[in-house]
């Protein structure tokens, strides 16, 4: 009787949930990421946050030996000021760089008080590595819509990405593109136009 | 008795200063005589006579014109050659060829004389407008004078797209309607910093202050926001027309120092903004709203000033400056005060380090990324920057008049507010109350625009609303205008809220085209991050190198100054704050005005 009326209970908060964000588009999913959204032209619009498509999860199984390998992302620091390393093992399948890269958009490991460097709903649509080292990354929109802004969170967004790439032997430079074009800036101020090498003096030195 | 002589000298020397500082840029001679625009409550004057500026560097007006303009009767007796005008119950008095003039009954001296011209009757302009309460205000950029006799703010215009209009004076009121941009609003009342409002078709409500512009620019209310725009008052001795607060600086946010009661009379020192420096019979210096003074005129300032002072004395206000100059070609910076401790990089010859600390031969300097270091106090020259070199309109040493300032041409950036593809303007970092990036920077720009005029700099924004240029568009001004630098300002945000305080950017990375700017690019970025540390009061987070856009695209010396963090709630607050941004302005040209001291000196 009692987990009945809870459930329908749930069900109504749930209801009333889903009426106020189609109607007031702000309320609860008013955050620091997604309020850009309102500014693509559609201010009374609900943001969604669209998760990554099943295909974008490498995990899956194509091409897994069943072995795992050890690779580093780069995270904010709890401060939001510098990158710290996080090594994960994660599976060693075709299209490594491809599957690091997710992990880095799938976040920080929970409870180790470093901080995401990817907006909420950025997608990894494409990557090539080139034989001469140069990764050439494309993400879907939401990474420019979604960015909360200011040069500090937009240089850890960059740079989590080069130094995470440029970890691998077979990268030395990263080339951004948005929805496959080529980009000036991701949230107004990095020159992201043209390839980007590591940068050092972003990670934190350990003392 | 030779001292009162001295501080006399000096603030008459300080007042021709400021007169003559601010009547040069761009004055436009005809007939030999500087011609004037006048503007009153922001409408054009014209008339038969234009204005002019007499051989005094006053601004001469023919009287009827601007009299008759304001309301104020004008009595003309022929036979006497004296002109009586009146505004209320204030009367002026004045007689031609003649520096004796009247100012309700009591008999003053002006530092020029009204003169006949083609048949009509020039007068000073500010000394007949502000002796009837009317705000005269100096624009030397353009050369106008403007004339208000309205006591506040009444017409404004929206800076900004979807502006609410709200029940009452704050985010929490329901929203009447969204305004777009460019609207026009009429003020009825202000509550901190909310206006009320009427809009042309009649509805009224409520708008956030910092997403307008005023219309026209009045007196500010007591209390109100410094803004730097005006030159000084061109005034020598003041009485304070009621208990007014002497502060440490030229804001209400300074300590006060001590109540002076109504009457209390002071020289005058100084000015910033439309804040006095001033110094009173005891010696005591401080700040006071330059609204709350009335002046009083004095004998004329001596053609020849007698004395030049020998030196100003030290400054009171704040440290010195102190750098030390690189002076061998490659130079170690250890992590300690000897040669036994370790590397931690080098600099070149010509480089500038500000020095914190020092420890026997050896000095203690600030570098980029936060980094301190020691450098060997033989190998490197120390420059201190005296108040002389700060040119900060006060403390000024006379025989240096030149404000550092003065001639430079300054590109200011407003960081964000382009247009992005589909339409939308990229509102940089947006604060959890609702405060835009955007916004935030455009008002400390304005702010900034108008201090940089008021000290003779010649000024272009890259933009003032939304803007279709990329970031290479935005360097490409600076580029196109010859501009000594370009100053893109910003406010910072962080996944994390805690992250707070104030940074400087630069770039000019060893091995690249713009090597040779180094040590300029990280002279101007310690130097504006230093005064907006000391302006603003935030935490020091250094200075740092990065590939901005706007950097690398600048083929001058760059900087990009995120002043605080909107993402931070404490810090979002102060953006909100008119004060805090006018402090952001101030020390932001504080900065500059140090950086062109120095390069005026290498």
């Amino acid at each position: 009787m009692r987990g009945r009326k809870n459930i329908s209970l749930l069900l109504a908060v749930a209801l009333l949930l889903g009426v106020a964000l189609s109607t007031s588009g702000c309320g609860v999913t008013k955050s620091l990421t997604s309020l850009k959204d309102r500014f693509a032209g559609k201010d009374s619009t609900p943001v969604v946050e669209v998760p990554p498509p099943e295909n974008q999860l490498p995990v899956s199984h194509q091409g897994f030996s069943g072995e795992t390998i050890k690779v580093t992302l780069y995270f904010a620091d709890s401060t939001g000021s510098y990158l710290v390393p996080e090594e994960r093992n994660i599976p060693k399948v075709v299209g490594l760089a491809r599957a690091t890269i997710q992990e880095l958009i799938n976040g920080p490991m929970p409870g180790s008080g470093l901080l995401p460097t990817i907006p909420a709903g950025v997608v990894l649509k494409d990557i090539n590595i080139k034989p001469d080292g140069l990764a050439i990354v494309d993400f879907n929109k939401q990474l420019m819509l979604n960015h909360p802004g200011g040069s500090t969170a937009e240089k850890l967004t960059v740079y989590s990405i080069v130094n995470t790439l440029t970890k691998f032997p077979t990268v030395d430079r990263v080339q951004f593109l948005v929805e496959g074009q080529y980009v000036k800036t991701i949230a107004g101020h990095v020159d992201v136009s043209t390839v980007m090498g590591r940068n050092e003096s972003l990670i934190k030195r350990a003392n | 008795m030779t001292g009162k002589l001295r501080q006399k000298t000096t603030a008459i020397l300080l007042s021709v200063f400021l007169l003559t500082g601010a009547v040069m840029p761009g004055a436009m001679a005809l007939e030999g005589r500087p011609l004037v625009q006048l503007r009153l409550n922001g409408s054009i004057l014209v008339g038969d006579t234009p204005a002019y500026i007499d051989s005094n560097n006053r601004t001469m007006v023919p009287i009827r014109l601007v009299g008759e303009s304001l309301g104020n009767v004008v009595d003309w007796n022929e036979q006497a050659r004296t002109v009586r005008i009146s505004r209320g119950d204030q009367v002026v008095g004045l007689t031609i060829n003649s520096r004796q003039a009247t100012v309700g009954g009591q008999v003053v001296t002006m530092d020029t004389e009204p003169v006949i011209v083609n048949n009509r009757t020039m007068v000073p302009l500010r000394f007949v407008m502000e002796n009837l309460g009317a705000r005269v205000i100096w624009d030397g950029a353009t050369n106008t004078v403007d004339i208000w006799n309205q006591p506040r703010v009444e017409r404004v215009v929206l800076t900004s797209d979807n502006v609410n209009l709200r029940q009452g004076a704050g985010t929490s009121f329901p929203r009447i309607e969204t305004l777009p941009k460019n609207t026009r609003l009429t003020v009825v009342a202000q509550s901190g910093e909310w206006l009320e409002v009427r809009t042309e078709s009649g509805k009224g409500g409520w708008v956030a202050g910092w997403l307008v512009q005023d219309l026209l620019v009045a007196a500010p209310d007591p209390g109100g926001v410094p803004d730097g725009v005006t030159t000084g008052p061109e005034v020598k001795r003041v009485e304070v027309t009621e208990n007014v607060n002497l502060r440490a600086g030229p804001a209400t946010t300074f300590t006060r120092l001590a109540l002076l009661p109504k009457g209390t009379a002071m020289t005058v020192i100084g000015a910033k903004g439309d804040w006095l420096e001033v110094r009173l019979e005891d010696g005591k210096q401080g700040w006071v709203a330059g609204w709350l003074v009335t002046e009083v005129v004095t004998a004329n300032p001596p053609a020849v000033p007698p004395v030049l002072p020998e030196k100003e004395t030290p400054s009171e206000h704040g440290e010195p400056l102190r750098l030390a100059v690189v002076n061998s070609s490659v130079v170690n910076v250890r992590s300690g005060p000897d040669i036994s401790f370790p590397l931690v990089t080098q600099v070149r010859s010509g480089q500038f380090l500000p020095v914190i600390g020092e420890q026997g031969d050896w000095y203690q300097v600030q570098m980029a990324e936060g980094k301190t270091g020691w450098i060997a106090g033989w190998l490197v020259s120390i420059r201190t920057l005296s108040t002389a070199a700060r040119g900060d309109g006060h403390g000024r040493d006379p025989v240096n008049r030149a404000d550092p300032l003065a001639g430079k041409i300054i590109v200011i950036d407003p960081g964000h507010g382009s247009i992005q593809p589909g339409n939308w303007s990229d509102p940089g970092a947006v604060g959890k109350n609702g405060l835009y990036e955007r916004d935030v920077v455009m008002d400390i720009s304005l702010r900034l625009r108008d201090i940089l005029i008021s000290r003779g700099a010649t000024v272009i924004l890259t933009r003032v609303g939304d803007t279709t240029l990329t970031l290479e568009g935005r360097a490409a001004i600076a580029n196109d205008a010859g501009a000594d630098v370009f100053v893109s300002v910003h406010a910072n945000a962080s996944t994390s809220r805690l992250l707070n305080g104030t940074t400087t950017y630069y770039y000019a990375p060893v091995g690249s085209p713009l090597e040779g700017q180094r040590a300029d690019r990280q002279l101007l970025a310690s130097l504006v991050q230093m005064e907006m540390v000391q302006a603003m009061g935030r935490r020091d987070a250094g200075i740092f190198e990065a590939s901005f856009s706007v950097l690398r695209n600048t083929t001058m010396p760059s900087i990009l100054a995120e002043t605080a963090f909107i993402s931070n709630p404490e810090e979002e607050a102060l953006l909100g704050d008119p004060v805090f941004r006018a402090q952001a302005a101030l020390g932001i040209a504080e900065g500059l005005a140090k950086y062109f001291a120095i390069k005026a000196e290498h």
